[in-house]
């Protein structure tokens, strides 16, 4: 298994997706790459405007899960390469809160790994959001729905 | 081992669940010569809440409301996970 095709880091500071996917994609020479950046929405999940976004997380068993889970998908797949940057802290409209990159040899896998490893952050590694509206705050109860059977 | 002290578990609670129970961490003594199960973790810090509808782990690995616990452990209760 090759580490290096591994990149994962939890940022407590916002970030320019395309300039760090930029700085990525020049040392990943796969064919294919598939890339989703998650944004926060300008409501909170009863339909208010949004103030801020708060997402933590449980410091150690976090990263401990991630570098586990994303190791065993490459151990599984070759010539994958993965790169995933996830935000803490207060995030506000707009600003990114997950940039998740896929290199392979084709867009299946590509595809594939970009919808499996992003429903993994969402379900599997233990962070928390927090909305804050102009009147309050209250913690997400769930997910979005994905909309399909994966 | 989470916590070196002996007869000791640290318990520690996240999120929503933090924020309810107004604590954040304890120490619990426990008896070594009884058997202790997360279970048993969820009665003693007396949380109302129905304990399916939240994530342990023990020692930053998920496991099952029926897991052992021994000293030194450290025992995090967490609300279902919702990053992405």
């Amino acid at each position: 298994m090759d580490n290096s095709k591994i990149q994962f880091r939890i940022l407590e500071e916002t970030f320019n997706p395309y300039k760090e996917f930029e700085l990525w994609e020049k040392v990943n020479k796969n064919s294919a790459n598939s890339l989703f950046i998650g944004r926060v929405r300008p409501f909170d999940q009863y339909g208010n405007d949004l103030k801020k976004l708060e997402i933590i997380h449980n410091k150690g068993m976090t990263e401990k899960y991630i570098k586990r889970y994303l190791m065993n998908i490459s151990k599984k797949q070759d010539n994958l390469s993965i790169f995933l940057l996830h935000r803490i802290g207060f995030i506000y409209p707009n600003e990114p809160i997950i940039l998740l990159a896929i290199s392979a040899n084709h867009r299946g896998i590509a595809n594939k790994y970009l919808q499996v490893i992003l429903e993994f952050t969402k379900y599997s590694v233990p962070f928390w959001k927090k909305e804050w509206t102009f009147i309050g705050s209250s913690w997400v109860k769930k997910n979005t729905d994905l909309g399909f059977e994966l | 081992m989470g916590i070196e002290s002996c007869n000791k578990i640290k318990v520690i609670l996240f999120a929503s669940l933090e924020e309810d129970m107004g604590w954040k961490e304890k120490i619990l003594r426990i008896d070594n010569n009884v058997e202790m199960k997360v279970n048993s973790i969820w009665d003693l810090i007396n949380c109302d809440f129905p304990k399916e509808n939240f994530i342990v782990a023990v020692n930053d690995e998920i496991v099952d409301m029926d897991s052992s616990i021994n000293t030194g452990d450290e025992v995090a209760f967490m609300p279902i996970f919702t990053g992405g």
